[in-house]
């Protein structure tokens, strides 16, 4: 577990050290992982598994940029998933949330602040 | 890390109280380790965590089901504490009665939260650790009003119909990794939801299961403790209902 945030070079050295992993827990052919390879025509693997690679991600970076940055149906290739990351800890950095970002947040607190029958 | 030596840890959402103490406490007895949350600690768990301070075998913490955030720090915390999450029962609900037409949308908010989105919560985030370990087993506690219809608890019923499908599209969804989802479904049993029916009602139900009587809350934590056991390896996305025969 990484436990400062990540520059790009971590980021993807640990990505592709995780879908190697995958790769050689499946039993698929290793092989040198690049940026433009895609996860499911080129590597073999299926959307079970970018889950399964998400939460080692999430364990290893502590971070999980598709619950509100990056929808998971856009990554086809390392690159994707690496660039997720890289998204995820610069917004992180600067302190800068797009307006989109804003909005689910704003919702989010509206519904944890917003009475209940509970009280 | 606690040592675990191997056993397997076993998340029960709402386990101090009713049905979820009695999974709790038929699971420690099986040699389980115990992990689990309620909005307030009862006799039983400052119990447990009075003659465990070691956290051997029993954790709680006090945790709002209905809050995401608060759910997912309190499995990271098991996880990190016992090294695996093995086995998750969703079983913290909530009983909303009423006609349908005149309830409160406040209480049918209520029930859909806790019942259906706090174990869709709880399920995600247990799924993320299981899936890494390659093996797990999730229990949905639903209900027979999930699958006969039931006057007056149409809210309830499509909460607990909720949870079976669910169960058997993750039975799909996480088989291939070795992860079972199975629904356990209660018929009446002794509990606060049943405490409040009149006498009329009770001697009804009894008299329509075959059985002839109502289901003790240990009558159901014997069954989900068979789904949670190796005994029940090839069993995935079922739901095994327990009714004394009420709807045979």
């Amino acid at each position: 577990m990484l436990n400062h945030q990540p520059n790009s070079a971590e980021i993807s050295k640990t990505v592709r050290d995780q879908v190697g992993l995958l790769l050689d827990e499946k039993d698929l052919p290793m092989r040198e992982i690049a940026s433009e390879d895609r996860l499911n025509a080129d590597l073999g693997l299926t959307s079970l598994d970018l889950a399964i690679l998400v939460a080692a991600l999430e364990m290893k970076l502590k971070a999980d940029p598709f619950q509100e940055l990056v929808p998971i149906t856009s990554v086809r290739t390392v690159g994707d998933l690496e660039g997720a990351y890289v998204r995820f800890f610069s917004k992180a950095e600067d302190g800068v949330q797009d307006e989109e970002l804003t909005k689910v947040r704003r919702r989010a607190e509206a519904r944890r602040s917003s009475p209940g029958c509970l009280e | 890390m606690t040592s675990g030596a191997g056993r397997t840890v076993v998340v029960i959402s709402g386990g101090s109280r009713g049905l979820g103490m009695a999974i709790a406490s038929r699971c420690l007895s099986e040699g389980y380790i115990v992990a689990t949350y309620s909005r307030s600690a009862s006799p039983f768990v400052k119990n447990q965590l009075e003659f465990d301070p070691g956290r051997t075998n029993f954790f709680w913490s006090e945790v709002d089901a209905t809050d995401s955030a608060g759910v997912k720090r309190f499995v990271s915390e098991v996880y990190e504490r016992y090294g695996q999450i093995g086995a998750v029962v969703n079983n913290a609900g909530i009983g909303s009665e009423g006609i349908f037409a005149s309830m409160r949308l406040c209480d049918i908010d209520l029930c859909v939260d806790l019942n259906l989105k706090g174990t869709l919560y709880l399920t995600w985030v247990c799924a993320r650790f299981m899936i890494q370990r390659r093996g797990g087993c999730i229990i949905n506690i639903s209900s027979v009003t999930g699958i006969r219809g039931h006057s007056g608890v149409a809210v309830y019923s499509a909460t607990k119909a909720g949870l079976d499908g669910m169960t058997r599209g993750l039975a799909r969804e996480l088989g291939p990794r070795g992860i079972r989802v199975n629904s356990v479904a209660p018929g009446y049993f002794e509990s606060g939801m049943v405490d409040q029916l009149d006498d009329e009602a009770k001697a009804r139900i009894i008299r329509r299961t075959p059985l002839g009587r109502l289901a003790s809350a240990d009558d159901i934590a014997e069954v989900v403790l068979f789904m949670i056991s190796p005994s029940a390896s090839f069993i995935t996305g079922q739901t095994i209902v327990v009714d004394g025969g009420l709807t045979c």
